[in-house]
């Protein structure tokens, strides 16, 4: 505790005062000599003793007095255990939840991202010249965050807005303690600013602050300089938030092939107490408005709406959902996907027993199942083109215009010269389907699919031969049931709607035993869109990666695997334990072989490159991810080879959702890549030819803005082209709060004060800085006390004399008195 | 010591005009102005009555005899005097003087003066007049003498020097019974400080012995109101105590209830007893005290 007016505590000294006048006082009184002491002796005695209590009271009263006045007036100021900073400059680290959930008004209010900034503001303004700030947004972890005056860091805050995706505020808090080593002060103050979602405080996230706060600890330890944590929750009430949410817009089919329909659902959440009814929901293809549609949304329910659709041109497109209500949160009422639409998926079967008899050869089935219109005369166009050819000939075709998917039916060994190129065609994307054969020996396949440099293995390695392979399926032989299909793959879905076993009525005479290798096989029940997402973001970030898990699609009732599938590089490996034909199982003879064909084939050929991505996610764009811009189906194969061969004479263009940026390619591979996604929407990647950069000027600096005129002309010519659309996760639509305990518990880990205002914050702050000056209460103490003299003396001492003056006239004598003469 | 040092003139002339009647019927020897409950020679007829075997026959009326031929007793009004003894406390409690109180007389100067109005006025009457003064014991005894002449050792008795002991109404009362022989008049003069259990049982002793009792209770006026405040030290003035420095507003409440409740039991007491208990606060002129009271005492007696 300090003083500021320490000299004044000599004031104290005035407490001798009433002492001093209590014991002169003390000697002076009257002297009766009283005749009825009969009837005062017992009151005397009490009175006697009452009389020094309220005495002793009183002195004590009027020398406290004094000695508190002169307290206050040396104006102590309380510093706690460690002496105040005083006016040390400071470093200001704000971290700042700049999530889209802070974009959401209460009804008649600001956005809270206003109020965060409103507030920030204040505390700002009471920063002085020498302090410093630096400013950690949640949407930009990955940035390097600067120093910065408090003006400008005030100019910075106002063009802030609420449009990053959900981060853990454990990561937020860990990323402004990292900035704290850029910090130039010594004093250090991280501030956290956010409305604390509940989704933001997962255990995950009090993980995260639990590591931060024991390294802090450690720092103290240290007696390193350890930044001292504030937060602020700026959260509205989160029940007066009423929010309509498109929360998903996801394509259902396995791939969009053009003219074919498609179907897109997306799911609308109402998470307000009333029912929304007559909102106008409109879907788009590339902006262009479908018809409205109108639909109701109970209160607290979610809402799936479909759309069947035909895109007539290949490339991506971006399919948007958008809903018209007047809510909390206005920007998650729209939401897009980008889907690619494939143009008809090539698809070129390899025949290792080729037959001249009709259904003869191992490929024969399949050609039939890939190609029905075309096999059945129908005008319509399949939408995949299947081919049957010889393996020398995909040798030539590999290197000319290589197909989406290649079926090996029962090839027992490829040409040396093939595996070379199927590895290069499977790992830049490629799909390739392995099928058993009667011409199959395991020795020679196993020899022939070896894993190395520059060749990929099969899932699994080919065993004994199980059944026999039965010509004549009339005769009595052994048979095997098929189990139902793994139900995480979404392709087969649709097989088995009726949740009965679609192939419940296939019997299977023969098939390979197949060996998966120890640890490389995941569960059936992973989640299959979470592997393919996990696998995509492995694929883009490790280029070299050679395979992943593998997954068992089918097996038999006894539990060997029939159908595996391996992602290898881009592409991937599907091996069967049969082959397609009526000698090893009926299925071909069923009518569950078709969809189940189809199925597969569409979603291997299909383009699944990854579109979305987060908010502040960097892109990637390698060589093999340009699509062609100009939409001809005929000539998509031979524009792409003349592309490659002009790579090194493009120049990339990149338009993001607010301007128009010229881009330089890294490295020899013509890899392009952009970090500064920021802002959600879809930024739009476009390579121009030679001939075509001619006409721009010269190209900037590295992800340099052009200008107009050039951007207009780049514009309306693009040569390849590729979409990635930055979305939001739905989470942050979910307006809901953290908990009590959730807060305490961050705040407790953190040992950080939680503040609603700038006003408090500052205050305790200036505490921090300078101790508490408690003079107020002590002056409140002094009128206390004066008050509690008064009543003491008005109420104890001067009652009695009061009361003796009110009842003069009725004392007892006098009234009996007048008694007088008559017999009592 | 003569009446006009504790008298004043006016008030003497207006003394001399009381006639101070027994409520209830008093023996005495002589013939006074007080009706006495023997029937005797007296020229008052009072009534006839039967004769009954035993009665004297002089006082057959034979004048009845003759006219009614039954034998009646004729029954005179006789005629007595009012003995009067006069109790007048004397101790330490008597002493005390308020600022109230008329000339600043103590309760014992009070006291007095209203113990020589009485003798004056009784011997004025020709009334046997005696008086005995005490504190916890007897301290001065004059007999009961009718003579005009008796007044001043009464008064030199009266005016005797203080003591300062203190009170015991009870002892005192139980001492003095015996000595008053035949019935009469007795006059408690005192502030009645003591135990008023004791006081009751006195009191009764008085009434066995067929005494008109009348209690004048003296308080001064600071007793009754207790006006002080401040630090106050009282001294007591019957005993040696150690000094109390109180704050006397404080207590005033407790003194009062205290008062009234002594009071109250002495009243209850004097009630039982069929005493004429007489509360005087010393501001009250002493003639007029007993003007009153003997008024009072001729409306009960019509």
């Amino acid at each position: 505790m300090n003083f500021i007016n320490g000299i004044l505590g000599f004031g104290a000294l005035a407490f001798t005062v009433p002492l001093i006048i209590h014991l002169l006082f003390r000697s002076r009184f009257k002297t009766v000599q009283w005749g009825a002491m009969h009837l005062l002796d017992n009151v005397l005695r009490v009175n006697r003793r009452r009389m020094q209590l309220t005495q002793l009271l009183l002195l004590l009263l009027r020398c406290v007095i004094p000695m508190l006045l002169a307290f206050c007036l040396t104006r102590p100021v309380l510093t706690g255990s460690r002496a105040g900073s005083g006016e040390i400059p400071k470093t200001l680290i704000i971290a700042l939840d700049d999530s889209l959930s802070l974009a959401a008004a209460p009804e008649g209010e600001q956005p809270r991202i206003e109020y965060a900034k409103a507030e920030l503001t204040k505390v700002l303004n009471e920063l002085t010249r020498r302090d410093e700030v630096i400013l950690v947004r949640s949407s930009r972890l990955g940035a390097v965050p600067g120093k910065m005056g408090a003006s400008e860091a005030a100019n910075v805050l106002r063009r802030v807005s609420a449009q990053g995706d959900a981060v853990p505020l454990g990561r937020l808090i860990e990323s402004a303690v990292s900035a704290t080593q850029q910090a130039s002060n010594d004093r250090r103050q991280i501030l956290l600013v956010s409305d604390f979602q509940t989704a933001a405080l997962d255990s995950a996230s009090l993980e995260i602050s639990r590591q931060v706060a024991s390294e802090l600890e450690a720092d103290v330890a240290a007696e390193l300089n350890a930044p001292v944590i504030d937060i602020m929750n700026v959260a509205a009430p989160w029940n007066q938030l009423n929010n309509v949410a498109i929360q998903s817009v996801e394509l259902t089919s396995p791939v969009v092939v053009r003219s074919r329909p498609a179907v897109f659902e997306a799911t609308l959440h109402n998470a307000s107490d009333t029912p929304a009814s007559g909102l106008r929901l409109v879907w788009s293809i590339d902006g262009q408005p479908l018809e409205p549609r109108s639909i109701n949304i109970d209160a607290r329910s979610t809402l799936t709406n479909r759309l069947t659709h035909v895109i007539d041109q290949a490339g991506e497109h971006v399919v948007s959902i958008s809903v018209d209500a007047a809510d909390s949160l206005l920007d998650d009422n729209q939401r897009s996907t980008v889907v690619s639409v494939a143009d008809q998926i090539d698809v070129v079967l390899v025949d290792g027993t080729p037959s001249n008899q009709a259904l003869g050869g191992q490929a024969d089935f399949l050609a039939i199942a890939l190609s029905p219109f075309a096999f059945g005369g129908d005008e319509r166009p399949d939408p995949v083109s299947a081919t049957v050819t010889s393996a020398y000939r995909l040798i030539k075709q590999l290197d000319e215009d290589p197909p989406h998917v290649i079926i090996l039916a029962g090839v027992n060994r490829p040409p040396k010269e093939l595996m070379p190129k199927l590895t290069s065609f499977v790992r830049q994307g490629g799909s390739l389907i392995v099928l058993d054969g009667p011409q199959v020996t395991a020795e020679a396949v196993n020899k022939s699919w070896q894993a190395g440099e520059d060749q990929i293995a099969l899932p699994a390695l080919l065993g004994e031969m199980t059944g026999e392979i039965n010509r004549q399926p009339d005769e009595e032989s052994s048979r095997y049931q098929v189990d139902t299909p793994s139900s995480q793959y979404r392709p087969w879905s649709i097989l088995s709607q009726d949740q009965e076993n679609p192939f419940g009525s296939i019997d299977l005479f023969a098939y390979r035993k197949l060996t998966l290798p120890e640890t490389s096989t995941i569960p059936d029940d992973v989640d299959q869109p979470a592997q393919q997402a996990t696998d995509d973001i492995a694929a883009q970030s490790d280029a070299n990666r050679q395979t992943s898990a593998s997954q068992v699609l089918l097996r038999t009732m006894q539990g060997d695997p029939l159908v595996i599938t391996q992602a290898v590089g881009q592409g991937t490996v599907v091996q069967f334990a049969f082959a397609c034909h009526d000698e090893w199982s009926n299925l071909p003879l069923r009518p569950v072989f078709l969809p189940m064909i189809q199925q597969m084939v569409l979603d291997l050929g299909g383009h699944r490159g990854q579109h979305l991505l987060s908010p502040g996610q960097p892109i990637v764009i390698k060589k093999s991810q340009w699509l062609q811009a100009d939409n001809d189906p005929d000539d998509s194969a031979q524009n792409a080879k003349q592309s490659s061969r002009e790579d090194r004479q493009s120049v990339y263009w990149l338009q993001t959702p607010d301007e128009r940026v010229q881009l330089q390619p890294v490295g020899d591979d013509e890899t392009i890549q952009w970090t500064a996604t920021y802002q959600p929407g879809l930024y739009r990647f476009e390579k121009l030819t030679a001939e075509r950069q001619s006409l721009q000027p010269a190209a900037g600096a590295d992800q340099s803005k052009s200008p107009d005129k050039a951007a207009d002309q780049v514009d309306s010519t693009p040569a390849e082209s590729t979409l990635r659309l930055a979305v939001i996760d739905a989470n942050e639509s979910m307006l809901k709060g953290a908990t009590d305990a959730q807060m305490d518990e961050f705040a407790k880990t953190l040992k950080a004060e939680v503040f609603t205002q700038a006003t408090s914050l500052v205050d305790a702050d200036r505490t921090r800085s300078f101790g508490r000056e408690i003079w107020f209460w002590i002056w409140v103490a002094v009128v206390v006390f004066l008050v509690a003299e008064l009543w003491l003396q008005q109420h104890l001492v001067r009652r009695n004399r009061n009361q003796s003056a009110s009842s003069l006239p009725g004392s007892a004598h006098a009234r009996t008195s007048s008694t007088v003469g008559g017999k009592a | 010591m003569r009446i006009l040092d504790l008298v004043k003139p006016k008030d003497l002339s207006r003394l001399s005009q009381l006639q101070l009647l027994a409520k209830d019927v008093v023996e005495g020897y002589t013939t006074g102005r007080h009706r006495s409950p023997h029937k005797g020679f007296s020229v008052e007829f009072k009534e006839h009555r039967q004769y009954v075997q035993g009665d004297e026959l002089k006082n057959i009326d034979w004048k009845v005899y003759g006219k009614s031929d039954r034998l009646y007793i004729r029954q005179y009004e006789e005629e007595t005097t009012l003995r009067c003894n006069l109790l007048v406390d004397v101790s330490g409690s008597m002493n005390y003087a308020g600022d109230k109180a008329i000339e600043g007389n103590s309760k014992r100067e009070y006291a007095v003066g209203l113990a020589a109005s009485f003798a004056y006025f009784m011997l004025g009457q020709q009334d046997p007049v005696g008086l005995i003064t005490f504190d916890n014991q007897l301290r001065r005894e004059v007999p009961l003498r009718s003579r005009p002449g008796h007044l001043t050792p009464i008064l030199t008795a009266l005016t005797d020097k203080p003591t300062e002991r203190e009170t015991d109404l009870g002892s005192v009362f139980r001492k003095i019974v015996p000595k008053i022989g035949r019935r009469g008049l007795v006059v408690i003069i005192s502030d009645s400080m003591g135990d008023v259990d004791s006081i009751a049982t006195g009191l009764a002793q008085f009434r066995s012995r067929k005494h008109e009792v009348l209690f004048f209770q003296i308080l001064d006026p600071d007793e009754v109101e207790f006006p002080f405040g401040g630090r106050i030290q009282f001294h007591d003035l019957e005993h040696a105590i150690a000094e109390q420095t109180v704050d006397a507003a404080s207590i005033r409440g407790a003194y009062l209830e205290r008062l009234e409740a002594h009071n109250g039991a002495l009243r209850d007491a004097c009630r039982r007893n069929r005493v004429d208990w007489i509360p005087v606060t010393t501001d009250q002129p002493m003639v007029d005290v007993l003007h009153q009271y003997v008024a009072a005492r001729r409306r009960l007696v019509r």
